[in-house]
């Protein structure tokens, strides 16, 4: 791990343009708030690694904490390897640039703060399973830069656990780089207990033949912008998206999906669910990619949105642009409540009112969380909906 | 023929309503500033709420900025190289067609508008709009008899100018966006109807739109009131010569239904397009907005887009009143270098209020074909519908096909449904209607024909002669 210190204090840092289409509808004053957070020295980070659920079956968990070099690389199971400062520095930017991300507020964020940086190889023909921990740094902003090179047909489950329990804020920027063949199953876990906010760029670039499924929960941020950002380098992959958002009390949540095909014959399957409660406010925005040199596209995108109280607020935002002519792409988007129906039919079974409604919330989550890697229902401190 | 030959053939026919009528104009001099804003205030005799309505519009014009959101690329437009008046000369509005120059009863003729008393269309009241004037309406007479107002703006200014100061500008206000307050600021004319209480209007009203005059732009401004329990059919026609500039035409539409009316209002846009290069060709630039100010009011909205080199509008619905219903139809067809961007809003503000977007593209050529939506169901629109769907079909590998609906609830006890599809012309149905021993130029057509039946189906029965810009581009009917 290697912190920069060079970086200027990020106080002085400009706002997002709130004309831009992706900030127009965030919140600017939880914004100011990452802002005004001071970045924190080592001694600060919050240790939670005592209460942490065991580890799964033939996988290895890193915690990723600020400054502290814990990670034996001998310790490392087989196939996995530390990549190297020099070596981050030369594939950094590397799936970001495919994406014509020029001013991205998120990234210059990130690299004006004292990024952490971290990479890991998954070496060809291995099979790996691990588990990443991203504990905050109390009422602190923490800034980590992640690289996965995962090589020629190897296969890599990968969990990775963010939490949040004070006025921190977490801006991560991963980058992965899976070659062809190889197969990865990204599940993420961020949830946090309604103060800290988390800010997430997951920028992936797939070669042919690769599959890359990424599953997560957003829960419980005071405001959270989760952008999984993949480019299909050569078409001829296979894409999963698969988002569950539960917006609760007064928080802001939001994902912003971009896919891009610059090849042919490429799938993507893309399903975004969200539940918002009270006054919460939930947003979704996805982008679909299709240039003219993606034909035989197949793409498929489906949100739907459960609103459970009277003031909770869903803005969705698909978008589509298509230049190729023998595609197939589709897309849905449904915003209703808890159906009176099954309500009804579950209660006429015997079952209380409040546990026909956590039946069919349980059901409605079960579409996400059934495709986690590494067993989360270990996880259900977190949120109970993961023991399925 | 092979697929592509046959949809190439389909889709370019050429623009036949693009020849030059030619006609002794009145036009003022380029630009605009406040003197041109009050001679043509002048010029239309108006009274001086009218003066201070443009001249506010105007000012409000200057401080606001071009959009670009839509990224829609066109090079800049020079504003005071645009001539904001022109009428053809002599035509303070004549008392019977006998008096119409024939030259331009012979245009509206040769657009399948028959102006004449002997060959009008029968059910069908027209508002012939030549530039900036409206030239003639019909039937006039017979529809007073039941109390239906239908005339051009200019006209209802002196005839009716309670109604006008009322109502004009309510819906769409003068500074709602960039073009909205150009229009408010120098429109021309347009046409106006009111339907009283209770009344069924007994037939169709319809606009037609001719702009002549190449260095022209047009501004014309619709305003339809429809009163408690009355409804209307309205429909509209665009036609404009060939020229290799490129023509503004910035036009603003407003609905106004009380409790238990409906308008319908049904567009079949077919100007200049612009050649197989892009040159020359009509920018649309159009703001048009109904509002369901009463309860069980509807309003619908039916497009066929298939002209203007760039068509940039959303005829949208503010559902204000309980249960009110607002619905969209369209078929966008572009082509070559065409850029259409349209859509809808539906504005959901009252309870129970429901709305139906049905939109179908169909992008040929190099053309850029993007639907933009919104619905929005406000805090207090308890138990509002929407359907959404909008479906993109792309011919040659070079057209785009856009989506970009949004969503937007703040209410628990609804229900929003939208979806979407891309696709192109199957092989497979394609190859079984050829061997049912359909040509293939007529099964793409079919099978076009098809896609847009849903939005074709509601379009007015008496809109043969406009149906008819669509047969042209062979969309519909070519099959015996």
């Amino acid at each position: 791990m290697n912190p920069q210190n060079t970086q200027e204090k990020i106080d002085s840092f400009s706002l997002p343009d709130r004309k831009s289409e992706s900030w127009r509808k965030i919140d600017i004053k939880r914004i100011k708030q990452i802002i005004n957070l001071s970045e924190g020295e080592e001694e600060e980070e919050g240790d939670n690694s005592n209460n942490l659920p065991v580890i799964a079956d033939n996988s290895f968990r890193i915690i990723l904490r600020t400054g502290v070099n814990d990670i034996d690389i001998n310790k490392l199971p087989e196939g996995l390897e530390l990549i190297t400062t020099s070596e981050i520095r030369e594939y950094i930017n590397q799936s970001i640039n495919k994406l014509d991300h020029k001013d991205d507020w998120g990234i210059k964020l990130n690299n004006k703060a004292k990024t952490q940086t971290f990479g890991l190889r998954i070496k060809k023909n291995n099979k790996v399973s691990l588990e990443i921990v991203i504990p905050e740094k109390i009422n602190k902003l923490k800034a980590m830069r992640l690289l996965f090179i995962v090589e020629e047909s190897s296969k890599f489950n990968l969990l990775e656990v963010i939490t949040g329990e004070t006025y921190s804020a977490h801006s991560v920027v991963s980058e992965m780089i899976i070659k062809e063949n190889a197969i990865v199953n990204h599940g993420m876990i961020a949830v946090s207990k309604g103060k800290s906010t988390l800010l997430a760029k997951r920028s992936v670039s797939q070669e042919i033949n690769s599959n890359y499924s990424f599953s997560f929960i957003n829960q419980g941020w005071n405001l959270s912008r989760i952008e999984p950002e993949i480019v299909q380098l050569k078409g001829q992959a296979t894409t999963y998206l698969r988002g569950l958002q539960i917006a609760q009390e007064n928080q802001q949540l939001s994902t912003f999906s971009k896919i891009k095909f610059n090849g042919p014959d490429g799938n993507l399957n893309q399903l975004q669910k969200s539940m918002i409660e009270n006054s919460a406010h939930s947003i979704f925005n996805g982008i679909i990619d299709v240039p003219q040199i993606a034909q035989r596209t197949n793409a498929a995108q489906l949100t739907k949105n459960l609103l459970l109280t009277e003031k909770g607020q869903v803005d969705t935002k698909p978008e589509l642009r298509i230049i190729a002519d023998d595609v197939k792409c589709t897309h849905g988007a449904t915003i209703s409540e808890l159906e009176e129906e099954e309500l009804f039919y579950l209660q006429s079974r015997g079952l209380k009112s409040s546990d026909a409604t956590n039946l069919i919330i349980k059901g409605y989550a079960k579409d996400i969380l059934d495709y986690f890697p590494l067993k989360i229902s270990r996880w259900s401190s977190l949120n109970p909906l993961f023991i399925q | 023929m092979s697929k592509n030959d046959a949809v190439a053939e389909i889709v370019s026919k050429p623009y036949k309503y693009g020849f030059l009528t030619d006609i002794e104009t009145e036009k003022i001099e380029k630009g605009i500033n406040e003197n041109i804003i009050r001679l043509i205030s002048k010029k239309k005799k108006e009274p001086p709420f009218l003066l201070e309505f443009r001249l506010k519009a105007y000012k409000q014009w200057i401080n606001l900025k071009e959009p670009d959101w839509a990224e829609i690329g066109y090079p800049p437009i020079n504003y005071q190289d645009i001539i904001y008046y022109a009428a053809p000369k002599d035509i303070e509005k004549k008392k019977s067609l006998e008096e119409v120059d024939p030259e331009l009863l012979e245009t509206f003729e040769k657009l399948g508008i028959p102006l004449n008393e002997q060959k009008r269309l029968s059910n069908v009241a027209v508002d012939a709009v030549f530039d900036s004037v409206s030239i003639a309406t019909t039937f006039k007479e017979k529809l007073a008899e039941d109390g239906v107002i239908f005339c051009s703006i200019a006209e209802a200014v002196q005839s009716y100018p309670d109604l006008i100061e009322k109502y004009l500008g309510s819906v769409v206000p003068k500074n709602d966006n960039f073009f909205a307050a150009l229009n408010s600021a120098v429109f021309s004319d347009g046409s106006f109807v009111y339907i009283p209480k209770g009344v069924k209007c007994p037939m169709e009203l319809s606009s037609y739109f001719r702009i002549n005059s190449g260095d022209t732009g047009q501004f014309e401004r619709t305003l339809i009131i429809a009163e408690e329990g009355s409804s209307v059919s309205y429909l509209e026609g665009c036609t404009a010569p060939m020229f290799d500039t490129n023509t503004l035409h910035a036009a603003v539409v407003e609905l106004i239904a009380l409790d238990d009316a409906s308008i319908k209002y049904s567009t079949v846009q077919n100007w200049y397009s612009g050649n197989e290069d892009g040159k020359g060709g009509i920018y649309n630039f159009v703001t048009k907005r109904g509002h369901c100010r009463g309860k069980k009011s509807k309003i619908s909205w039916s497009q066929v887009e298939t002209g203007s080199a760039i068509t940039w509008k959303y005829p949208s619905c503010i559902l204000q009143g309980e249960e009110s219903i607002g619905e969209f139809y369209s078929v966008a067809l572009t082509n070559n270098k065409q850029i259409a961007d349209t859509g809808t809003k539906m504005i959901h503000i009252g309870p129970k209020t429901k709305s139906t977007i049905i939109s179908k593209g169909i992008s040929a050529g190099y053309s850029k074909n993007s639907y933009r939506g919104l619905v929005q169901i406000g805090s207090k629109a308890k138990g509002s519908k929407n359907y959404s769907q909008c479906d993109s079909l792309l011919i040659g590998n070079q057209a785009e096909a856009n989506t970009y609906p949004y969503i937007n609830s703040r209410q628990l006890k609804t229900n929003v449904e939208h979806e979407a599809s891309t696709s192109k012309i199957s092989e497979e149905q394609l190859f079984y209607l050829q061997s049912r021993g359909i040509s293939n130029e007529e099964a793409v057509s079919m099978m076009v024909s098809g896609f847009c039946r849903e939005v074709l189906n509601q379009l007015p029965l008496e809109f043969a002669s406009e149906a008819d810009s669509l047969m042209a581009l062979k969309l519909e009917g070519t099959v015996g």
